[in-house]
């Protein structure tokens, strides 16, 4: 098929074309593999804040003391 | 109502066995179909209607239900819903194609000037911005499939496309309807 | 462009949970908590609210002041107010909705088998989170400002699952893995293969037998949509066929929990039911936390399932492209030329190779990895080595003086002394009575032994089973592993629910609804069958 042979189509007439809704924070993992890396890093981020928490006793309290409420 | 408009109405008028869409006369018509089988019995009488020498736009709308046709699938990968955005986008505008240059290659043959163009929402939305764009005489579609009838659930707002159009609409009745009458 | 939309709304949330907090902790909030029986997760409302009330006041204030310009820190910022709504509304729902279901279902007493309705229909803050999200997509719509971020879910799914793996042990994960692959790969194998005989006996085109049989075979949509673009799918086959999955998806979502609870099933059993019979694998994850929601065994068992299940997707897109070719080959007439390692059909050229290393889901190495990381005893607490550790809990005996045996458990003890017959069970026992608590690693598997060869009277089997419970202990990082893991799936199906929209459930039909309609159902009807009747052999517990 090929778009020269229907001259008067004008099938991109639209600003989006046939772009449907992907939702812009996919983009943010466009590139390959980001959002499996960054599952990775939350992940990874969550469990030295358990680990610093349940060793250290830093958390929600000590928090609180460092911002002064 | 102008005297090109009054006499067009006077033509599209029932009258006592001509109640076909082929009896309608119009020199400019909008049609929004998307190739299922009420809309090709649209797009059939659009043909008939139009005069040689007349104008019919061809609006395609691809309806909204696209947007969330993914659904749940958490487990695709980006790129792979990309793949399969960029595919189905793709796929889409080739089945269009397809649809329109087979209608463009029609309304040649009778000697009708044939545009067409797409867009993508809500069906009544669509059909009403279009109108709006050019000075039609009246817009034609397929009426909605009768039950047990299958295609994609994608329904136009009747209600919402007649109160809003400032044109006659004309509304083909779907091949299934009669199929369903003489059964 | 510029993605971040200057709303107010991000900033109105984020003091709404600060207010919330604030109230909490002044205990305005008490009377409330009290009738909705939630007094154990107090902490919890007041710390998560101040902590992303916080977030979300900052957050709103960039957004609505802040300069913004395309790029990436955009997108992360426009993708933030959606994220903070999902969180919102999972909160709101897990301390108020939840409760207030099981509060009024109650009320209406019990009606199936002395069970409440809230309990059989699995009704709690997952089902509820995802039915939320459904509604609200489907009547008033995701706000603008939020729309970015609902995809930011499947980020929060994804790192629920990662963090699973430091739930696991070694012998979990070997008995486990066993089980699915031996399940996963008769049940996906066999309803690939069912769907696309199916689909030859109804001429459904290969395109759509493809796109069918990968989505009702592997893992729903997310299969569906990897094996489109291989196969050549129409659009009409692609909206039927995944309409289709998630309409059953759907309703699996309710059935299996109801279902499970009726016949009494095990975490574990249901687990693996729900991870084989359930099509895709959002939806496992839903009636895995539906079906126990206080624990999280039955997760843990289906997404073990969920993860094999995963791990078969590249191999069958591959099956997928060599069939598709083959047939569409055979149907055209073309001797189209086959390189190694790639397949050429009239159109796309499809890499062995590539089809597996684009659609390996990365995230499962994660998980591994986080797996790997319990294993090296990182987690445990300090002077306990990862040898010390039995079923994902480590030995420790030095009791504080109210938790040794009381002198009636040892004279139960020794009533039973002189039944014991192997010498190891037998010494087991006897430093249990002189020590009033369990000695060593090797003495707590003794008494277990012992314990089950029935040689112990109902009251001593008792007190032993309560004199080794108390010498284990799960690290207490564990259990904020758990908390955590459990926000992220609530918040993940929430957002996923969000995505579902009735438009494209309507889709479901055609020969795909009948062809996924009789596959399914054999699927998950066998699946059940096998799990009940095998479970010994798989290794699974029924009780």
């Amino acid at each position: 098929m090929n778009r020269q042979d229907s001259q008067k189509i004008d099938i991109h007439t639209t600003e989006t074309g046939f772009q449907y809704h992907r939702g812009s924070a996919l983009s943010i993992f466009k590139s390959d593999r980001r959002e499996d890396v960054a599952a990775l890093v939350c992940a990874c981020l969550i469990a030295l804040g358990a680990y610093a928490h349940v060793n250290y006793g830093w958390g929600f309290a000590h928090l609180r003391t460092l911002v002064g409420l | 109502m102008s005297v090109k408009a009054e006499r067009r109405a006077a033509d599209m008028a029932p009258q006592p066995g001509r109640d076909r869409p082929s009896a309608l006369r119009a020199s400019s018509v909008l049609l929004a179909s998307h190739d299922t089988e009420g809309s090709r019995a649209a797009e059939r009488a659009a043909l008939d209607a139009v005069v040689p020498g007349g104008r019919l736009h061809h609006l395609v709308i691809v309806p909204e239900f696209w947007r969330s046709i993914t659904g749940d699938g958490w487990r695709i990968n980006a790129s792979t819903e990309h793949a399969f955005c960029d595919y189905l986008e793709a796929q889409i505008e080739r089945e269009i194609l397809e649809h329109l240059n087979r209608v463009n290659a029609q309304a040649r043959a009778r000697g009708i000037h044939y545009s067409a163009s797409s867009e993508h929402g809500r069906l009544a939305d669509c059909v009403v911005a279009a109108s709006e764009k050019a000075d039609y005489d009246l817009v034609m579609i397929g009426a909605p499939r009768p039950k047990g009838e299958p295609g994609l659930r994608s329904r136009l707002d009747l209600d919402r496309l007649t109160r809003a159009l400032r044109i006659p609409l004309v509304v083909v009745p779907h091949p299934g309807a009669s199929r369903k009458r003489s059964r | 462009m510029v993605y971040t939309k200057r709303h107010i709304a991000v900033l109105i949330m984020g003091l709404a949970l600060l207010a919330l907090g604030y109230c909490t902790e002044l205990g305005l909030l008490d009377d409330v908590i009290k009738y909705l029986g939630t007094s154990r997760s107090k902490p919890a409302m007041i710390t998560l609210p101040y902590t992303f009330g916080a977030i979300g006041v900052v957050i709103g204030l960039w957004q609505l002041i802040g300069l913004h310009r395309p790029g990436g820190l955009d997108y992360i910022n426009s993708a933030l107010g959606g994220a903070l709504f999902i969180l919102f509304v999972a909160m709101l729902i897990r301390w108020f909705l939840d409760p207030l279901v099981a509060v009024w279902s109650r009320a209406v007493g019990p009606v199936f088998g002395g069970k409440y309705i809230h309990d059989v229909f699995g009704l709690n803050y997952i089902v509820l989170g995802i039915v939320a999200g459904i509604l609200l997509v489907n009547t008033v719509g995701i706000p603008s400002w939020a729309q970015n971020g609902v995809r930011l879910s499947r980020l929060g799914l994804k790192t629920g699952v990662v963090l699973l793996g430091t739930l696991y042990f070694l012998q979990e994960i070997l008995h486990l893995g066993t089980a699915s692959f031996t399940l996963i790969g008769i049940f996906v194998l066999g309803s690939v293969g069912l769907v696309l005989w199916m689909g030859r006996l109804m001429t459904v085109s290969n395109s759509m037998g493809g796109v069918l049989s990968a989505g009702v075979g592997v893992c729903g949509v997310s299969a569906a949509v990897a094996a489109a673009p291989v196969v050549q799918a129409k659009s009409a086959e692609i909206a039927y066929t995944i309409g289709t999955i998630l309409l059953w998806g759907v309703g699996c979502m309710f059935v299996f929990p109801t279902v499970g609870k009726l016949l009494h099933m095990s975490p574990e059993a249901f687990g693996a039911w729900a991870g084989t019979g359930i099509l895709n694998s959002a939806q496992v994850a839903g009636a895995a936390l539906a079906f126990q929601p206080d624990g999280i065994e039955t997760l843990k068992v289906a997404e073990i399932f969920n993860i094999t299940r995963i791990l078969f997707l590249p191999l069958i897109v591959v099956w997928l492209a060599v069939w598709y070719v083959r047939r569409e080959t055979a149907v055209n007439g073309a001797a189209q030329a086959q390189s190694v390692g790639a397949m050429a059909v009239s159109a796309p050229r499809v890499s062995v190779g590539r089809v597996i290393v684009d659609k390996f889901p990365l995230f499962v190495l994660g998980f591994i990895f986080m797996f790997l990381l319990n294993l090296t005893g990182v987690f445990l607490p300090k002077g306990v080595s990862a040898n010390d550790l039995w079923k994902g809990q480590y030995f420790d005996n030095n009791l504080k003086a109210d938790r040794l045996l009381k002198d009636k458990d040892v004279d139960a003890l020794r009533a039973v002394a002189d039944k014991a017959k192997r010498s190891d069970h037998k010494a087991a026992l006897e430093r249990l009575i002189a020590n009033k608590k369990v000695m060593s690693v090797s003495d707590y598997h003794a008494l277990d032994g012992l314990s089950a060869s029935g040689a112990l009277s109902k009251e001593a089997k008792a007190v032993v089973s309560g004199a080794r419970r108390s010498v284990m202990h799960t690290p207490k990082i564990v259990g904020w592993f758990r908390d955590w893991i459990v926000w992220l799936f609530a918040f993940g199906l929430t957002g996923l629910g969000m995505q579902i929209t009735i438009a494209s459930l309507k889709q479901a039909g055609g020969q795909p609804l009948v062809i996924g309609g009789v596959v399914g159902t054999i699927k998950a009807v066998g699946s059940l069958i096998v799990v009940i009747v095998f479970a010994g052999l798989l290794g699974l517990s029924t009780l």
